[in-house]
């Protein structure tokens, strides 16, 4: 009981989700006492294959589940970002079915990956091998966390070693290396991560801190203009005609004027009428003026904090989907975030106040007169709510057909070699009507839609004035109860409602866009970066070179592992050389390496330091990859190849160049190093595209180099070009280099053979073709086809 | 690489005789092709060689050519390059055969340093030439049609007249203030700063901007 008290505290004192105390009470009682729990991951699934939330719980002694037998409860399986955000319905589960499994009949912890789920048995010592525990891929890593800690404790209770290799499930990685925590810790997926409930409109808000006067003056002007607009009718009606052209001699007085002076008086009021429409527009202009400085200095700092943001971002982030949609999505978000909060803002707060205000007055000057304006409201309010809302489906329907032609036009462009080269123009041109189409129809349905609300609403606010006017004339001519400057008056006021009626018939579209456009921002500066730096990175001036992997697992998708549990050195200075089949992981590997991506299992270490302790600065200048899709910016030649080491004088870009074969080349362009390339700039070749970023290499001089497929795109003459270049990079550095010519590997100290993930044969050139095993074939397979490739060349020209 | 692709033996004859038809015949015509050599040509490819006073002579032909003599070799008709024509005018050229392959003989790191003033004007003629880019000193009319932008100008060559395509890039800003256009016959214009030009004269250009 104490022990589970602590760990609830323990927990709960980390911000982390606790053991349900149900699930703990049931726990206590199935095993007739306390528990002392290590640590527990939660799974989403029960053996039948339903989902039920469920526990696996690591005891000093044994792994126990616990399945949810009764009760009322849900699954989240993606998402909980979002729904963290949500209010969180949380399940109830009433009872839990426990299993136990002690660690001596267990001989080993395995994990079968099926497609989208997982399950977790172990191979019996005595008896039948039993399934535990079913979940989502989600789970996956949590679960693998308290499985390696199991394998721990079973490897320390069987005084052997903690690396009892279970199939893939706990090969000792980092945690075997650190010393055991102390307490116990819940372990989530990884999809759980914490999110900031602080709300996105304050959040977004804050942005606008730092303009906070320009912002109050902005209100103050608002309001001011519609305090003049609330004077305005009044002026306009009641005075004028009430008070001048009737001849009310109080005003004279009122006015220190002598008796008779109407012209006079007039004369003043047309002034007073003058000046506050003068002001009215003094105040506009300035709202004008204010806004114009406001927006874009507060879209800028938001762009910007989102191109930061992105930069920092691990790989994986941006080969996720739709990250090219969101890029633009994001930047136009930042527009839409802030239209709201200049204008619309303001003016909702301006909007309520004329309404309130105008109400009050209206129910002051006259009651009766009031209540005959406002009848209709409801009926606008019914209005406003029924079309409304369908033309907003109407707004976003016009907004995706638009996406979708402007993608496809994109498309095309982009495209239009592989549209010419299969003669498909015609067929493009059909596709392209069709989607044309789309646009139209869904901008004839907004028109006809805005078309009839527009005459609906126009139609009730004239019926409001109507009726207004009828039942004003009717206490000013036949009741005589009021005058017809009040009736003047009030229908100022009248007109004056309606513009905040409109306003606030979009509000409502605006708010909802407003807010769906700050989440996605903040989908974007709250993404964590998978891959971050060490708290307190090592720093290694003085690097050799030597990398080591031990045990290495990593996948894409967290169940389903490219790299299976690998291991090798390679010495400082040495090389490396990786053969396999496409797919077969030899990419992801080096990827590793330089962390693009992290691994999951095991670790990596260059010179005897692991890479994730490594600060990002060194381990990056000490790692260079020469790989086969290079990227050129936008920027000269020189820029280019100075990318890596922006402090390069002329003569170091130059000699890399030459070093790399690109110097011929560069020359030969009209304008040399100057030459701008990258996007809208001079478009390279293949073979040139891969010089540059080889003298890039060159010029950051790393101490590992890595060469991914680095001849895959240039011609045999220029490969003989290249591989001298690379043999003079190569020297006194170590090189992993990836090469699907196996030639080309002929001079690599060591070699290894990748298979699915694995490594399936390794040693020198001449060991592993004596080996007559994959390698072997593979090479056979090559010169062949070399073989053949070259005949049919011949026989070609010889048609010629 | 080179003999994967090829079959040994008869093959390879049958590939000479091609390679003679082709550019690189031209510059040898019973040159074998010969992996040790290219091997040797890449390594050559390397090495980055500076020319100088001392170890350089350029001459200039009667016919206007520039002949040079290094390392104890004529080279005649010699084509003199910038790497970086746009920002280091006279540092850092290649000076190159004046055969088709334009290997390169040498480079100079300093134009004005590491040679006499009269080698250094001959050289100097050569890329002026080769590198004709009219700096326009006055915009005397600007106009934009459908599309093309025609401009009269007045360079330090005189007064002419060009177009361009508005949408083509064709006016590249190079620094702030410092830009080139290039028209349709891909002829080079510079400006070195914009803010020499008159006001109305930068209003007529900022359209291009």
């Amino acid at each position: 009981m104490i022990q589970a008290k602590k760990f609830m505290e323990s927990s709960a004192s980390a911000g982390a989700e606790t053991l349900p105390k149900r699930l703990l009470e049931q726990l206590e009682a199935w095993c007739h006492g306390p528990v002392d729990i290590l640590c527990a991951a939660v799974t989403d699934m029960n053996r039948l294959g339903e989902f039920a939330p469920g526990y696996l719980i690591l005891t000093p002694d044994a792994l126990i589940t616990a399945e949810a037998t009764r009760g009322q409860y849900y699954t989240e399986l993606s998402g909980q970002s979002f729904f963290a955000r949500q209010h969180r319905r949380e399940s109830d589960v009433a009872a839990y079915a426990f299993f136990r499994c002690p660690f001596e009949d267990v001989e080993q912890f395995c994990v079968s990956v099926q497609i989208r789920t997982c399950t977790l048995y172990y191979k019996a010592r005595r008896g039948v091998d039993r399934q535990i525990a079913v979940y989502t891929a989600g789970r996956y890593q949590a679960v693998q966390e308290v499985i390696k800690r199991a394998q721990q404790l079973m490897g320390a209770r069987d005084g052997q070693q903690a690396g009892e290799e279970p199939k893939r499930a706990g090969a000792p990685g980092r945690g075997a290396d650190m010393p055991p925590e102390d307490g116990a810790h819940l372990v989530f997926g990884a999809g759980a991560e914490a999110t900031k409930r602080r709300s996105v409109m304050l959040r977004m808000m804050s942005y606008f801190r730092p303009y906070v006067l320009l912002m109050a003056l902005l209100l103050l002007t608002y309001l001011a203009s519609a305090g003049l607009n609330l004077l305005w009718p009044y002026l306009n009606g009641t005075i004028l005609y009430d008070r001048i052209l009737a001849k009310n001699e109080e005003v004279l007085s009122f006015l220190h004027l002598p008796a008779g002076r109407f012209a006079a008086a007039l004369l003043l009021v047309v002034c007073a009428m003058v000046l506050t429409k003068l002001t009215m527009l003094g105040f506009e202009v300035l709202q004008g003026a204010v806004l114009a400085k406001l927006v874009p200095m507060v879209v800028l700092s938001i762009k910007n904090q989102i191109f930061k943001s992105m930069g920092e971002l691990s790989l994986s982030f941006f080969q996720s989907s739709q990250t090219g949609s969101l890029m633009t999505r994001v930047l136009s978000d930042a527009d839409l975030v802030v239209d709201f909060f200049a204008t619309w803002l303001p003016n909702i707060l301006t909007d309520s106040f004329t309404l309130v205000s105008t109400c009050i007055i209206m129910f002051v000057l006259d009651w009766r007169l009031a209540l005959a304006s406002w009848v209709l409201l409801p009926l606008l309010a019914f209005i406003t709510v029924k079309l409304r809302s369908r033309l907003h489906t109407l707004f976003g329907r016009r907004h995706r057909s638009e996406r979708s032609l402007r993608s496809k036009l994109n498309d095309n462009i982009t495209g239009v070699r592989v549209v010419k080269a299969f003669g498909q123009e015609r067929r493009e041109v059909d596709r392209f009507q069709g989607t044309n189409e789309n646009v139209r129809d869904a901008e004839l349905s907004i028109v006809r839609y805005n078309n009839l609300f527009s005459a609906l609403y126009t139609l009730v606010q004239e019926a409001v004035t109507l009726l207004v006017w009828a039942v004003g004339a009717y206490f000013v001519l036949v009741r005589g109860d009021i005058t017809y400057g009040l009736l003047i008056t009030f229908a100022g006021y009248v007109a004056q409602l309606q513009q905040p009626l409109r306003d606030f018939s979009q509000m409502f579209r605006s708010f909802t866009e407003c807010i769906n456009a700050s989440e996605r921002v903040f989908e974007v500066l709250d993404a964590k970066p998978q891959i971050t730096e060490a708290e307190h990175p090592v720093r290694m001036r003085d690097q050799k070179g030597s990398v080591s992997l031990s045990h290495v697992t990593f996948g894409y998708e967290p169940n389903s592992p490219v790299i299976h549990d690998m291991s090798l050195t390679v010495p400082a200075g040495g090389t490396l050389g990786i053969v396999g089949r496409s797919g077969a992981g030899k990419s992801t590997l080096v990827n590793l390496i330089s962390r693009l991506y992290e691994v999951q299992e095991g670790s990596i270490q260059i010179d005897g330091v692991d890479i994730r302790e490594m600060s990002f600065q060194d381990l990056r200048r000490n790692v260079a990859m020469v790989s086969q899709d290079t990227y050129i910016f936008m920027g000269t030649v020189a820029e280019n190849i100075a990318y890596a080491n922006p402090q390069a004088g002329k003569e170091d870009i130059i000699r890399a160049a030459k070093l790399a074969s690109a110097h011929d080349f560069i020359c030969k362009m009209p304008e040399g190093y100057d030459t701008v390339i990258g996007a809208s700039g001079r478009s390279l070749s293949g073979g040139e595209r891969q010089r540059i970023s080889i003298a890039r290499a060159i010029l950051a001089d790393p101490k590992i180099l890595i060469l991914d497929e680095a001849t895959a795109s240039v011609d045999t003459e220029t490969e003989k070009q290249i591989q001298a270049s690379i043999q003079y990079l190569s020297r006194d550095r170590t090189t992993l280099s990836i090469a699907h010519r196996l030639s080309t590997l002929r001079d690599a100290d060591h070699l290894i053979v990748i298979e699915q993930g694995r490594i399936v044969e390794e040693g020198t050139h001449q060991e592993l073709i004596d080996k007559k095993g994959t390698f072997y074939l593979l090479m056979e397979l090559q010169t062949k086809a070399l073989a053949m490739r070259g005949l049919t060349d011949e026989v070609k020209k010889g048609e010629r | 690489m080179g003999p994967m692709g090829r079959p040994p033996g008869g093959g390879r004859a049958r590939f000479d005789r091609a390679a003679q038809n082709s550019s690189m015949g031209l510059q040898a015509p019973h040159q074998e092709i010969d992996l040790e050599k290219m091997d040797e040509e890449s390594e050559q490819m390397l090495i980055l060689r500076y020319l100088n006073q001392d170890n350089a002579a350029f001459t200039r032909t009667e016919g206007g050519f520039l002949d040079l003599k290094t390392d104890g070799k004529l080279y005649q008709k010699v084509q003199v390059i910038r790497m970086f024509p746009n920002t280091d005018k006279n540092r850092y050229l290649s000076v190159r055969e004046g055969t088709e392959r334009a290997r390169e003989i040498g480079v100079i790191n300093d134009l004005k340093k590491d040679f006499d003033r009269a080698t250094g004007r001959a050289i100097e003629e050569q890329l002026n030439v080769r590198y004709f880019t009219p700096v326009i000193t006055k915009l005397l009319s600007v106009k934009e049609e459908s599309g093309y932008a025609y401009f009269v100008v007045m360079t330090d060559y005189g007064e002419c007249r060009f177009a361009f395509r508005t949408n083509n890039n064709a006016v590249v800003k190079l620094s702030e203030n410092r830009i080139f256009i290039q028209d349709l016959e891909n002829n080079r214009f510079e400006i070195p700063d914009i803010r020499k030009l008159s006001v109305k004269e930068q209003r007529k250009l900022d359209m291009f901007l």
